[in-house]
């Protein structure tokens, strides 16, 4: 009897030991474009090279139309733990976990929001991108933590424009589109 | 009893789709009524097709001097042009296919220049667009455009004016089965200022008129339908929306990152083919005046999410599934808005120093002792639900259920924040712009006139064939 009864503890306790270990996997889900909008900006979601999500570890999928919409989320939601993280290869559209991915950015670079940054596989194709296009900073996702976010150049020109020309002269404007990129920043929050 | 159930069942199907048929007939007799080029290129093609492998057009336009006007001979021609200087093209009649590849069909480069009339079909996929215009004060004009990416494109052009054009996509990117990602823009402008567009129409392509980093453009009185967003709007200052209308769009007007723009009495009917569809969405909107405009029968009417410092009045908020969305915004006046026979009149939340003044809510029911017109208690929009469904959306199924009432009458601590509109209307407010409030509808009574003629057909054709069965 004794026996069975510690057979029985033992067994309960490896199962529960191996359920304890198994590490929850959160695996990218596909886009439906009739459905899904970005958690941010409410955009319908191409499903093309440009499309990121997040799963919480609560099992909440967020998908977005643009990395840097989900910065924002990031930075809106810094209490919420992540439990997978995903952005595509430009060039086939797979699904890449965000810390593995090489990232390329331009201001120049359309993107549905404009934050220029394009998502690659591997550094190679990355940077094969960047020879094709003659421009691009290469980037890594730790690279992004510090990344300034603007939106791209001709919105940053207009701020300046709005912002600065009553008291700063041509020769001012790499300073001035500094000061409207901060603008940008705090605009948004 | 039983048998004369089933029948009046069939007999009102049956009515649905005579009504059905009748209208998809107007509807064809309509776009064939807009599209007279469709038929008439390819009669012209065949009554001179001694012009296909003549001279090129290229080489005529190459010819011709600075400021000259050129008239094309219509035909329908396998090649690509570029209009490289001050020339006004008159080109009726005239087809052009391009000539095969990604590549743009006719390309406007030199300031001034002016096209008009031509039909240009892009059947090659990709990024090039039927038409791209890279010069300053260049001008289309009834131009008629099938392209499968691109119809018209603006990079960098000044003072340039779209007129009476009709952009629409390849026979095989129309309809719901086509993917979003091989639409493209129909008229799509981008570092391009100050430009006119006005009287085009757009159907099924993926933004109707798209304008990014753009400033100081007018959208006027154009038609767009069955694309994605009407008129998308990003990262655009002073943009001019005035009088245009669009139906079956996922989204009417987009405004995006907009400051200083006007949208006045724009027409944005049924957008609800999506679930995610508005009548009108702006986000991160400023320094914006929203009048005028009527927006009724779609999912949602007013969308509106981060935005300061906007005035929307007078506007006709009708039959939405849900009236106006209000979120984490600041600073704007709603005034003199009218909000009827919406399923949910209002959805707020983290929305505070508005103003909400004279507006008219259906649902609302007020009190006006003084007799002023003026309710004098507040109309108040709870968050209780927007919170509950945003954090999970599934919970809308307990939309109007009575634990809901229940719960949302619990959790009032927080009252004062809430959105309000503190001076309601007992009566709606008579609209200001005429163009809103006058618009006859020309077909609801044509409508309601055929569908009874059709009932009663039907009704007179069963009695006469089945004849009434004696019990």
């Amino acid at each position: 009897m004794k026996k069975i009864t510690l057979v029985l503890f033992v067994s309960l306790f490896t199962i529960l030991l191996a359920a304890g270990c198994g590490k929850q996997t959160y695996e990218p889900v596909p886009i439906d474009e009739t459905v899904d909008k970005c958690a941010i900006c409410n955009m319908q979601i191409k499903d093309d090279a440009f499309a990121t999500q997040l799963t919480t570890t609560e099992g909440k999928t967020f998908k977005f139309d643009d990395i840097g919409c989900m910065n924002e989320w990031k930075e809106k939601n810094a209490e919420a733990k992540i439990g997978g993280e995903y952005v595509r290869d430009y060039n086939d559209k797979e699904w890449i976990p965000y810390d593995q991915a090489a990232y390329v950015y331009d201001a120049d670079f359309k993107s549905p929001m404009a934050y220029g940054i394009y998502s690659f596989k591997d550094k190679a194709s990355a940077e094969a991108f960047t020879k094709e296009q003659g421009k691009g900073r290469l980037m890594t996702a730790a690279d992004l933590a510090s990344h300034e976010w603007t939106q791209n150049k001709a919105q940053m020109g207009m701020d300046m424009g709005e912002g600065h020309s009553h008291d700063e002269g041509g020769e001012m404007d790499m300073g001035a589109n500094a000061g409207a990129t901060a603008n940008m920043g705090s605009d948004s929050h | 009893m039983h048998r004369g159930g089933s029948f009046l069942a069939i007999q009102f199907n049956h009515d649905c789709r005579l009504g059905r048929l009748v209208r998809r007939a107007a509807v064809l007799a309509v776009c064939t009524a807009c599209l007279p080029g469709a038929s008439g290129h390819a009669d012209s093609a065949a009554a001179s097709p001694t012009e296909i492998g003549a001279a090129s057009l290229q080489n005529r336009l190459d010819a011709a001097k600075p400021g000259e006007a050129v008239t094309l001979p219509p035909g329908q021609y396998a090649e690509a042009i570029v209009i490289s200087k001050r020339l006004i093209v008159q080109a009726e009649g005239v087809t052009l296919t391009g000539s095969g590849g990604d590549a743009p069909v006719v390309k406007l480069a030199a300031e001034g220049a002016e096209l008009h009339g031509m039909a240009v079909e892009k059947d090659a996929a990709g990024e090039a667009p039927a038409v791209l215009i890279s010069a300053d004060r260049v001008v289309v004009d009834g131009l008629r455009i099938k392209s499968r990416s691109y119809g018209i494109q603006l990079r960098k052009s000044n003072g340039s004016t779209i007129r009476g054009s009709v952009v629409a996509p390849t026979d095989d990117l129309k309809g719901k089965s086509a993917r979003q990602t091989d639409k493209r823009n129909g008229i799509d402008l981008f570092q391009s200022n100050g430009n006119l567009i006005q009287e085009n129409r757009v159907t099924g392509m993926f933004d109707g008129i798209y304008m990014e980093s753009s400033h100081d453009n007018a959208v006027l009185s154009n038609e767009i339908d069955h694309s994605r967003y009407g008129i998308h709007c990003m990262y655009t200052n002073g943009t001019i929306m005035r009088r245009n209308s669009g139906e079956f769009n996922v989204t009417g007007i987009m405004a995006m990152i907009v400051k200083g723009a006007e949208v006045t009495d724009n027409v944005f009917t049924r957008q609800k083919g999506s679930v995610n569809s508005q009548g009108m969405l702006f986000f991160d909107v400023q320094n914006t005046r929203v009048a005028g405009n009527e927006l009724t029968g779609n999912r949602v009417g007013l969308y509106i999410e981060m935005s300061r410092n906007n005035v929307w009045e007078h506007n006709d908020v009708s039959y939405n599934f849900v009236g106006i969305q209000l979120l984490d915004s600041q600073s704007n006046r709603l005034e003199n808005n009218r909000f009827v026979s919406n399923v949910i009149e209002t959805q707020a939340d983290g929305s505070k120093d508005n103003e909400l003044l004279h507006n008219y809510w259906d649902a609302f029911q007020g009190l006006d002792p003084s007799g002023d017109g003026i309710s004098d208690i507040p109309y108040v929009m709870n968050p209780f639900f927007q919170r509950l469904t945003k954090g999970i959306p599934a919970y809308q199924i307990f939309f109007q259920s009575p634990g809901m009432r229940f719960l949302e009458s619990l959790f009032t601590a927080d009252a004062k924040q809430w959105t309000q509109d503190r001076e309601p209307r007992m009566e709606p407010a008579l609209s200001s712009s005429a163009s809103t409030d006058s618009r006859p509808n020309p077909w609801s009574a044509a409508e309601t006139g055929i569908a009874g003629a059709a009932l009663l057909v039907a009704a007179l054709t069963i009695i006469t064939l089945m004849g009434v069965k004696k019990s």
